[in-house]
């Protein structure tokens, strides 16, 4: 997000550097940065509003399965394509715009760097259809998508990168035309590996050919590429995760208008969280409309999910409260109440 | 016509020391004349390149000192007449042959012109090479005059033929860059063949043998000094304190006296011939005074042999042997402290005031007091930088955003010339290490090699094309042949610029003005088997990403970034036809939220803050219009627009 604000910052391979040194002590890059203070009750209060607190699976009004109803989008996304579906949706119905996404950067150098891309068609979503499992740098372009390009856009983004929008979002700024940000769908992650470290294990298996697909089954890190299907240990791509990862409470996406995942089960399925008043109402018209199709989410898998944010969370804050470096890292005193350690386990719903 | 060449024996001219250094040696003939540019130096071989077609005389711009002065002895062992000329640090590169030369002699008369930098104004030190004399044993002559400067060269090629030795002139910055009035004398024109004996044959071995003859040739330059009119004292007979100097000292020294007005108790013994010493000379005056004070700079070399000289004396029977201050004993000191730092008339005065006891008048004190109060004000501190359009700050900008975007906290390792400011802020103090010519890249080959001790941090070599082919060569070599990794960046801005843009090996003309084959830099490198990419710095994303990827691979590579100096660019061709401008209707100034980004962290002198208008401007007077700083602003608020001829 600071990427797009600030000249002082830049990127490369995934790696985000200050590259001349600011004398602002809280610049913008501060204001927005999902790492920094950040008042969460407030922003749910905001973006979420008239929900109950639900400090697991986030403020939330639904749990669905849910999957593209085309064949053709299923092949290209990952597992249920949803995401894909409900941006073909939105661009052919003109509730959206362009799509803000990140896609394979097909430098042949670089096979599994992504890179951001506004699609607005079809074609350019099933482009970046997929999981990148990288620090895609989406919203280095959002500033300059919603200032120039875009009136009506949908944001794809980790955990983080929601945080970091609606940050933006509140940012106070003129040049920022908070209105055009029509929807933000947020997807689930436990953590992401930087481009550089993923690069140095798994590009030399590849042999210069592009991904086709990257997953996460069991105790697996697998990428299909040039009709190979290479495997690495699960454990040891873990390790490469950032640093930052380790200290995100957020498993959901907590603060998107509808957040996707996988199901962890049924692989050609999704998993949907829907939040926002005008998430349900997006939803709502692209299953009426047959771009997607939903069915209940099983009580079962309801609790392992669950279990599965729980976990995250209770793993982040022992982290946080590990080092007086992340005290910045605060989240409200019921929010912290209900992680006591002598709170386990998490009462069931 | 220039001063220096004219054919007008007594008349009297203003000549800037080196001047007059360059004006001895046309008198005296010189046949053969090579430097490498360094300040104070450069001007010599500038005059004697213009003076080479008018004087059938061949001067040229060395690749580095050590060739310079064997470029000199070549032409010497044929018997022609040969100067080299450099600044204190050339000495260190070419001191292997020095020692070595002084062993075998030449027969024509072979002058080594050093010009010492004391307090280091132009210079990464302030080495004193009159060690150098002592070191290899060859005659020292040291002018205080501009006078001086032209005979003692002058003279020094007699001297350097009647002993068959290299002969030393040393002078300094005040010396060589002040100007005084000089009467020339007869120029000298010779008909000498260059052609060398079959019984003519120079090798310093075996060392002893030739050694002791050496000592004989240096024993026979201390009976010639003796009677040396450079030489001579000036005071009463029996001084209270007699003023030992020599060179600048000498000034320095006589307007102390004149200050304190104690002419009547101090004498001033000026010695021009600094080694070997003129022992008979100095005993001679020394033993008439109560105490000696020894004014020099910035070592205490003549103090230091002149403590020898006077024990030896006591050794042998002498009496009324004077105790000797100066910077040993704590004397003589400067803001540095004593031994430290160039020398000036108050240090002396100081000194005087210590050794007779006089006091500082209250008036000056109070006067001093009145002064300090005066100007106890924060003055704005002035940083060195690069000039405005400085083809070097767009390099250090691209060093500096790849290393940054690399992340791994790689290392600058930096060398020798203009670029050397990127130790400072106006190159982002990205300069790990700055030391001598070539070192860079020796340093990095070293470091190439340390990632068994887990050295991870990547590394860039920084140097010059004029440095890259003085003194990078042994080291590319050396990291290839090692197989040692890092990128050696070559900032080639066509010109030996830091020393006042003369050519070399790269410019493709030679110092008499001559055209010459221009050598590439990377071709040299690509011989090596180096691979070399080629790139202009103005292109900051091109060039910074070549820079990031060169970083990420692990193995020698050779990275030209090429844009012609600014300065070079505008004596040539003059300032481009069009004007850099901040469009005030696009810079939003604090409101851009660039926390002032041009003029702040990009730090182009050119590019000011205009604090009543709470905006960025650009001085157009120093802009060179450039224009890179038109890529650099966020907003694009910095615009060129080309003036057409309408």
């Amino acid at each position: 997000m600071c990427l797009g604000l600030c000249p002082y910052i830049e990127e490369k391979d995934e790696t985000v550097a200050f590259l001349s040194d600011c004398k602002a002590a809280q610049g913008r890059c501060w204001a927005v940065c999902p790492r920094t203070e950040t008042d969460l009750d407030s922003l749910r209060d905001l973006f979420l509003p008239s929900l109950s607190d639900d400090y697991v699976l986030g403020r939330h009004r639904s749990v669905w399965m849910a999957q593209a109803t085309q064949a053709s989008l299923r092949r290209r996304g990952q597992y249920g394509a949803t995401v894909s579906a409900l941006a073909v949706f939105g661009l052919e119905t003109g509730r959206l715009d362009a799509a803000l996404l990140s896609a394979w950067a097909k430098d042949p150098s670089r096979p599994l760097l992504s890179k951001p891309v506004l699609a607005r068609s079809r074609r350019e979503v099933l482009d970046a259809a997929g999981s990148k499992y990288t620090g895609c740098p989406t919203l280095s372009r959002l500033d300059q998508a919603v200032r120039d390009e875009a009136e009506r856009l949908l944001v794809v983004g980790r955990p983080c990168q929601i945080v970091a929008l609606r940050k933006r979002t509140l940012l106070e700024d003129d040049s920022f035309p908070r209105n055009r940000v029509a929807l933000a769908i947020g997807l689930f992650c436990m953590w992401s590996v930087p481009y550089k470290s993923l690069r140095s294990l798994v590009e030399p298996a590849l042999d210069g050919k592009p991904p086709e697909r990257v997953d996460i089954p069991k105790g697996q890190f697998v990428v299909a590429a040039g009709g190979r299907v290479h495997a690495f240990s699960h454990d040891a791509v873990r390790d490469l995760a950032r640093p930052a990862c380790r200290l995100c409470c957020d498993f959901t996406s907590e603060l998107a208008d509808l957040s996707v995942g996988s199901t962890e089960w049924k692989d050609e399925w999704n998993t949907l969280i829907i939040r926002s008043e005008r998430g349900a109402r997006f939803l709502e018209a692209a299953e009426a409309a047959g771009a997607v199709r939903l069915r209940p989410f099983p009580a079962e898998r309801l609790r392992i999910l669950r279990e599965a944010a729980y976990n995250k969370k209770r793993r982040a804050l022992r982290e946080i409260a590990a080092s007086p470096d992340n005290s910045y890292l605060k989240i409200s005193r019921r929010e912290r109440d209900f992680f006591r350690p002598d709170r386990l386990p998490e009462p069931a719903e | 016509m220039d001063p220096v060449l004219l054919d007008e024996p007594g008349r009297k001219v203003l000549l800037m020391g080196n001047e007059a250094i360059a004006r001895g040696a046309l008198e005296a003939g010189v046949e053969f004349c090579a430097a490498y540019p360094g300040s104070p130096s450069s001007e010599i071989l500038g005059v004697l390149s213009r003076a080479a077609s008018v004087f059938d005389l061949y001067a040229e711009w060395s690749a580095n000192e050590k060739v310079a002065l064997e470029g000199a002895c070549g032409a010497a062992f044929t018997g022609l007449r040969a100067m080299a000329s450099m600044k204190q640090n050339g000495v260190n590169v070419a001191s292997d042959l020095l020692t070595a030369v002084a062993l075998t002699g030449t027969p024509g008369g072979l002058v080594l012109v050093v010009c010492d930098d004391p307090g280091g104004i132009s210079s990464t030190n302030e080495v004193d090479t009159r060690h150098y004399a002592r070191l290899a044993d060859v005659p020292l002559l040291e002018p205080a005059t501009f006078q001086e400067a032209k005979d003692m060269v002058r003279w020094a090629f007699d001297l350097s033929e009647e002993l068959e030795l290299l002969c030393m002139v040393r002078s300094v910055t005040r010396i060589s860059h002040a100007r005084g009035v000089v009467e020339l004398g007869s120029l000298g024109r010779r008909e000498r063949r260059a052609r060398m004996t079959p019984d003519q044959r120079y090798a310093s071995l075996p060392p002893c043998p030739k050694r002791k003859e050496l000592k004989e040739k240096l024993a026979r330059a201390a009976a010639l000094f003796e009677a040396s009119p450079f030489n001579r004292y000036r005071g009463p007979s029996r001084p209270e304190l007699m003023v030992v100097t020599g060179g600048t000292g000498w000034w320095y020294a006589s307007e102390a006296v004149r200050i304190l007005k104690v002419e009547d108790r101090v004498g001033i013994l000026k010695l021009g011939t600094t080694w070997p010493l003129p022992e008979s000379f100095l005993l001679r005056h020394l033993t008439a005074a109560r105490s000696v004070l020894v004014v020099e700079e910035p070592d205490p070399f003549l103090e230091t042999n002149l403590g020898a000289l006077l024990l030896k004396a006591r050794a042998a029977g002498g009496r009324r042997i004077p105790a000797v201050f100066g910077k040993l004993s704590g004397t003589i000191r400067g803001p540095y402290g004593p031994g430290v730092g160039e020398m000036n008339p108050d240090i002396v005065v100081e000194a005087l005031r210590e050794r007779l006891a006089i006091p500082v008048p209250s008036s000056r004190q109070a006067f001093r007091k009145r002064l300090e109060a005066e100007i106890d004000f924060p003055l704005p501190g002035r940083e060195v930088a690069f000039c405005p359009g400085c083809p070097h700050r767009a390099s250090y900008w691209v060093m500096k955003n790849a290393l940054r975007l690399d992340g791994r906290d790689g290392l600058l390792i930096g060398d020798i010339g203009c670029y050397s400011l990127g130790f400072g802020r106006t190159g982002y103090s990205l300069s790990r290490t700055m030391h001598c010519m070539g070192s860079a890249v020796g340093f990095a080959s070293g470091m190439g090699k340390l990632e068994r001790f887990g050295l991870r941090q990547p590394r860039i070599a920084v140097v010059g094309d004029s440095t890259f082919f003085h003194a990078c060569l042994p080291g590319l070599v050396n990291a290839r042949y090692n197989g040692s990794a890092f990128v050696c960046v070559v900032l080639d801005n066509s010109a030996t610029a830091m020393t006042g843009f003369q050519p070399h090996p790269g410019t493709g003309r030679t110092a008499m003005g001559q055209p010459a084959p221009s050598l590439s830099v990377e071709a040299i490198a690509a011989s090596m088997g180096i691979p070399v990419r080629v790139t202009d710095p103005f292109r900051v994303r091109e060039a910074t990403d070549l820079l990031y990827e060169s970083l990420q691979k692990n193995e020698l590579q050779v990275l030209v970034f090429r844009h012609k100096c600014a300065l070079l660019q505008s004596r040539e061709e003059g300032l481009p036809a069009r004007r850099v401008v901040v469009n005030a209707d696009i810079c939003l100034g604090e409101r851009c939220g660039c926390n002032r980004f041009c003029s702040s962290a990009f730090g182009c002198p050119a590019l000011v803050w205009d604090a009543g208008k709470g905006r960025a401007s650009i001085d157009e007077v120093i802009c060179s219009r450039c224009g890179l700083c038109a890529e650099i602003c966020p907003a694009g608020a910095i615009q060129v627009i080309e003036e057409t001829e309408s």
